[in-house]
């Protein structure tokens, strides 16, 4: 996968007006599904926001203007002490799973990389569970993260270690969710950082191993350099998925213990769905949204810098 | 009454003690529901009430449900044999729906409701003021008979009404049972309990000795086993956690702190420490980690296959019993004349056959079922627990009103104290109170027509 990819002149082209349309025929198939499944929607949920909104009762569904927005930032609402403590609680999750979603993808795929027997075995077997749907993944893991009984604990106590409680004590249900989340995703990111390292000329390592440069050094001088593009935009397709945890916490934990796994996403569920709240969901969900637009543009920012230059 | 209920394997250590009809008939109705409906049958169907009008000739009927455990293949059963045995060629087909209330929302909103569903009765409210149930016309309710709610408790039957009309029949009461493991019991010299309610005194000398004998006496986590603890013991202090309107939140009174001390003081003293959500307190419990576990009765099935366990109803700690409950209830969610009276062919039936409900671990909502010799072939264990369904206690019929005073109201402050982490139980349930009191009025300002 690349980005970026667009600065090649493209030969100039006998007739102009194709040449306009060309790429917006290109684009047109999925501009198509994503007008109807994205764009409509997002609009559709900025209208919806400014009502109160329950759509099995037309007869009422009163205009309140930007009071659903206004509740959020009232702290005497509703709505202010469970919005922003799924807030803090998605804050959290972003600093647990992030890192090791990048990290260790960045790892896999370079031992992946590797020539030795067996590789597309591995390739296989890393990227398998993200072919799980999340309740799999999180059923399954809500097995092994039992306090008794579960797998885990069982393993840690025939070594002597009394396991914790990982799915109602904090910070290990963090970790207990940050590993499911791992396990079930690593695959999607370690593949885009896979395909990219394919696309490094083998003729720089080979130039920098004849200069005498270690695996260390041309994995800093050379890999990550030229993996700077694609980094930024599995970083922000990260988190973007992170910000979006809802099956493992719904699963597992019911946002528990005490609501510190209650993800915004969760929240918003429960509002929308389980409250029938539509216009204050939808608000809040725009919050959502507009506050991981700044954090993309931020991060886009921040690493994506050099491409320019 | 039954004395106790155990199985096959268990009974061959016991047998001089113990009857032998019991088990065998426990192990039929788990085993072989058919065998065991059709045991029932003769002692319960009555002759000639074919009451059921020419317009439901033939048509065909789609019932919706939460029941999506064991109990849904028990209740697809049923459906099947109500629809091979009518005269009028009713055909009823069961679908359980796990997340019911949102696959009903979704329907209702694209226009392709079902005919009929089980609902929860906390849900009656709320989707009939949403429009997804419709009520009983005078029609349907005739097809029913007359009298006919007079064969239910009051507190279960009236639950069935919303803004004057109704909307719902009872199908079953689910109340807390207490659990109990018959060889801990035994190893600790302690007597088991029987059908009536245990004294405090008892409960609490049943609890040291087991303690003593060096078993772990209880199993209490948190989340749903511990907020319906609190909500049985506020109302055997004498409180309650709304008033009788539903309109106003009440648990943050004398009785709900003395409540939520005495669950934590269960916890502290005599249980092990456990947490979570999906019920780890019962798989404590499976795996002989505890003696005594308190929850829901939809547990019946699983637990009477193992040999150790015994079946009781909850204790009375305060001055009056009582003991939260849940119930299905049968709701129409068709406006068309001819699908409603077979709906109403179809739930007359059933009811009048609920005692092979209790085959599916749930307590029949009719009276006759539940007095029925039947029930204890059909199912043991729910003859033990019946006598008490009448002071289970259920929430008024307003729409959301659990999510208020539940989930965002006591239900953290209760997990909060049991996790050692809320010092003050009165002043956090006076907070949280007033959230919940807020959010019923907001909900009331909706909800009004």
């Amino acid at each position: 996968m690349k980005v970026g990819s667009g600065r090649k002149t493209a030969n100039s082209a006998v007739f102009r007006p194709r040449r306009k349309a060309t790429p917006y025929l290109f684009i047109l198939p999925h501009f198509v599904f994503f007008a109807a499944f994205l764009l409509w929607p997002f609009f559709r949920g900025i209208y919806t926001s400014l009502f109160e909104y329950d759509f099995l009762r037309p007869e009422r569904r009163p205009f309140v203007g930007l009071e659903n927005y206004r509740n959020l930032i009232d702290s005497g609402s509703v709505q202010y002490d469970d919005f922003w403590r799924s807030m803090r609680n998605t804050g959290e999750f972003l600093v647990w799973s992030v890192p090791p979603l990048v990290i260790i993808a960045l790892f896999l795929a370079v031992l992946l990389n590797g020539r030795y027997p067996g590789r597309n075995l591995f390739r296989t077997l890393f990227f398998a569970p993200y072919a799980l749907s999340a309740t799999a993944a999180a059923v399954l893991w809500w097995w092994i993260f039992q306090p008794t009984g579960g797998l885990l604990n069982h393993v840690l106590s025939a070594i002597g270690v009394d396991g914790p409680r990982w799915l109602s004590s904090m910070p290990e249900t963090w970790a207990a969710i940050t590993i499911v989340t791992v396990w079930w995703t690593i695959g999607f990111n370690t593949i885009i950082f896979l395909a990219a390292l394919q696309d490094v000329p083998a003729v720089l390592y080979e130039a920098a191993s004849i200069d005498g440069a270690g695996p260390i050094q041309q994995f800093t001088k050379i890999t990550l350099p030229m993996l700077r593009p694609v980094l930024v935009l599995v970083l922000t397709i990260t988190l973007i998925a992170s910000a979006n945890l809802f099956a493992q916490p719904y699963i597992m934990t019911a946002g528990g213990p005490l609501q510190r796994t209650e993800s915004i996403i969760y929240r918003i569920y429960i509002e929308g769905i389980q409250r029938s709240q539509m216009g204050s969901a939808a608000a809040m969900s725009v919050v959502v949204a507009a506050l991981l637009l700044v954090l993309t543009s931020i991060n886009f920012r921040v690493f994506g810098r050099k491409e320019d230059t | 009454m039954t004395p106790h209920s155990r199985s096959a394997r268990h009974r061959r250590r016991f047998l001089a003690k113990r009857s032998a009809r019991i088990p065998l008939a426990a192990t039929l109705a788990l085993l072989a529901v058919p065998t065991a409906v059709d045991a029932a049958d003769a002692e319960t169907t009555e002759p000639a009430e074919s009451a059921c009008p020419a317009e439901a000739e033939g048509q065909e009927i789609e019932m919706w449900s939460p029941l999506t455990g064991p109990d849904g293949e028990t209740m697809t059963a049923l459906a099947e044999r109500f629809s091979s045995e009518n005269e009028s060629g009713i055909s009823v087909e069961h679908v359980a729906q796990p997340e019911y209330v949102q696959k009903l929302n979704a329907a209702a909103a694209a226009d392709e409701l079902p005919t009929m569903t089980v609902t929860r009765v906390i849900n009656v409210g709320e989707l009939a003021a949403r429009n997804v149930l419709r009520p009983f016309t005078e029609e349907t309710q005739a097809i029913l008979g007359e009298g006919f709610g007079d064969d239910f408790p009051e507190n279960v039957w009236v639950r069935g009404e919303y803004a004057g009309e109704r909307y719902s029949i009872p199908l079953d009461i689910h109340t807390l049972v207490m659990y109990y493991n018959t060889e801990m019991f035994e190893a600790a010299g302690v007597e088991e309990p029987g059908t009536e309610p245990l004294t405090r005194d008892a409960f609490e000398t049943m609890l040291a000795d087991l303690a003593a004998s060096g078993v772990q006496p209880i199993a209490i986590g948190t989340g749903f086993q511990a907020a319906t603890l609190f909500q049985t013991f506020i109302a055997q202090f004498g409180g309650a956690v709304a008033n009788e309107e539903g309109t106003e939140a009440t648990y943050a009174s004398e009785a709900g702190v003395q409540a939520l001390e005495y669950v934590n003081e269960l916890k502290q003293e005599y249980s092990p420490d456990i947490s979570g959500a999906n019920d780890p307190e019962v798989a404590f419990f499976k795996q002989e980690q505890a003696a005594i576990v308190m929850h829901g009765p939809w547990h019946i099935a699983d637990l009477s296959q193992l040999d150790y366990v015994g079946f009781a109803p909850m204790p009375q700690i305060g001055d009056d019993f009582a003991v939260w409950a849940g119930s299905h209830q049968l709701g129409l969610t068709t406006d068309d004349p001819a699908q409603q009276a077979a709906a109403a062919c179809w739930i007359k039936w059933l009811s009048d056959n609920s005692v092979e409900w209790a085959a599916a671990g749930q307590v029949p909502a009719r009276t006759t079922a539940r007095e029925s010799d039947a029930l204890a072939e059909v199912a043991a264990p729910i003859s033990r627990i019946a006598g008490v369904v009448d002071r289970a206690i259920i929430l008024p019929q307003v729409p959301e009103l659990e999510g208020a005073l539940w989930g965002q109201g006591f239900g953290p402050v209760v997990d909060g104290v049991l996790m050692g982490e809320v010092d003050d139980v009165a002043a956090a349930l006076e907070q949280a109170q007033a959230q919940s009191q807020q959010i019923i009025d907001e909900n009331i300002e909706r909800y009004a027509e």
